[in-house]
């Protein structure tokens, strides 16, 4: 019996003892592939870096002008569905969609207010005119709630 | 000049203190192995933290315990590299996992960094705790770098990312904690942008060195980086020009089989200006450094502060 098959037979009768005579076998599975396996989660740190770029975005700043940076404790990480704000102190998570992950972006790479709309228009489509003032609407949010400061 | 003896006198007693480090653990460990712990090398950190300190107007006592803690952690984190790379030689000399052995290598990192952790016990309420987090920032930059061994899918960003965790987290930690520590007012000279900073330079410097500098002189092996599958700033700049790519890519696989391979990718990253695109890159956050260092509040140590990150990114050893 292996120890997949005590388990099911633990769940069914509520005793995890293998029954009188029955020894416990190694399991034969087929074996990971080491190569394999490295490749996969090759593939998922490379997402994960990508991810994880915005932690040196400010130093990448021209000659550390950069007007707005993230509050201290607040950490910034973009995810497949745009990014998240993270208070580390309260641990309080707050969601972004992919426009307003690339303001943040924008921000921490040395965008001051008013280069910030035409460092966006030169990424994102904007047929309705609104991406600026949306993106400025958003960075006075994130001041108010301390997440961005001057 | 003064200024320069005061800061060898500093470094002296960096030095002295490690060494008195290294005398606790010996009747434990034994003298060789116990020098492993507190070896000193360039000693940057110990130099960032005198000066930075000094700029900062910390106590002199306290910069140099801030110190010792990084380079202490930092010889934790070069021993258990070591191990991860399989490297012969550290600063000039057989490194201690292939003399004794990857497990005593690792053990005596263990030793080197909870001597890191003890050294900064009294210094702040919050260093020990601080310092942990950062150690995990350099554990986790490293395991990112060993999983993306063989990709040839890395960016600028995502390199200056792993280079602010691997390099940057100590150098954030030293620069916080003595930014608590400094009874003058400097947040305009944001001590944590520029701590990162000043990691992700030094690292940038280190990976266009893996291919330019000698043996002799680098104190480890040629290109060790690409001998371990790894792709750093020079060659993600060849990599994000397609004309440079495929030509980077067949060097860069022939690694390993081609004795001649990393002196010939040392000269196509050379011809191809990619290096120099790296080097630019170098000047460019050495440039941000010393912006912000500016706004430190001891005039008189700002310059030398300056100068010492100038240096950095020119250095040629």
């Amino acid at each position: 019996m292996g120890y997949s098959d005590l388990i099911r037979l633990g769940w069914r009768t509520g005793k995890f003892l293998a029954p009188a005579g029955e020894r416990l076998t190694r399991e034969r599975g087929p074996r990971p592939d080491p190569e394999e396996r490295r490749g996969l989660i090759r593939g998922e740190m490379e997402e994960i870096v990508r991810r994880e770029a915005a932690d040196a975005l400010g130093c990448l700043a021209p000659r550390g002008e950069a007007t707005m940076k993230l509050a201290p404790f607040v950490k910034f990480r973009e995810e497949k569905f745009g990014a998240v704000l993270f208070e580390t102190r309260s641990e309080k998570v707050f969601t972004l969609n992919p426009t307003a992950a690339g303001v943040v972006r924008e921000v921490l790479a040395g965008a001051s207010e008013k280069e910030l709309g035409e460092r966006l228009l030169a990424r994102y489509a904007d047929p309705a005119g609104k991406l600026q003032g949306e993106a400025l609407t958003l960075v006075r949010q994130l001041k108010d709630k301390g997440l961005l400061t001057d | 000049m003064q200024t320069l003896a005061r800061l060898e006198e500093s470094l002296e007693r960096v030095r002295a203190g490690m060494e008195a480090r290294a005398a606790r653990v010996s009747g434990r460990v034994g003298s060789e192995l116990a020098d492993f712990v507190s070896r000193p090398g360039k000693m940057l950190r110990a130099r960032f933290a005198i000066q930075f300190g000094a700029a900062l107007g910390v106590e002199p006592s306290q910069a140099q315990t801030t110190a010792r803690a990084m380079e202490l952690a930092h010889n934790a984190s070069l021993l258990h590299d070591d191990c991860v790379d399989e490297a012969g030689l550290r600063r000039g000399r057989p490194t201690p996992n292939s003399v004794f052995g990857p497990s005593v290598a690792l053990l005596l990192g263990d030793v080197a960094f909870t001597q890191a952790l003890e050294e900064v016990l009294d210094l702040h309420p919050k260093a020990a705790e601080r310092l942990v987090a950062a150690a995990r920032e350099m554990a986790i930059g490293e395991l990112q770098e060993e999983f993306l061994r063989g990709s040839l899918e890395v960016t600028v960003e995502s390199y200056m990312g792993i280079a602010s965790r691997k390099t940057g987290a100590l150098f954030e930690w030293g620069a916080m904690t003595l930014s608590a520590l400094s009874p003058l007012e400097h947040a305009a000279a944001d001590p944590q942008k520029l701590g990162l900073s000043v990691g992700i330079l030094l690292q940038i410097v280190d990976d266009i060195h893996d291919f330019t500098l000698k043996d002799s002189v680098a104190g480890k092996e040629r290109a060790k980086d690409a001998r371990c599958g790894r792709v750093t700033l020079p060659g993600v700049f060849a990599l994000s020009d397609p004309a440079q790519r495929p030509r980077f890519v067949e060097l860069w696989r022939s690694i390993g089989k081609d004795p001649r391979a990393p002196a010939k990718l040392t000269r196509f990253l050379e011809d191809s200006g990619a290096m120099d695109r790296a080097r630019e890159r170098c000047r460019e956050v050495a440039l941000s450094v010393v912006t912000l260092a500016r706004r430190l509040p001891v005039r008189s140590e700002v310059r030398e502060f300056a100068d010492f990150v100038s240096a950095m990114a020119a250095r040629e050893f």
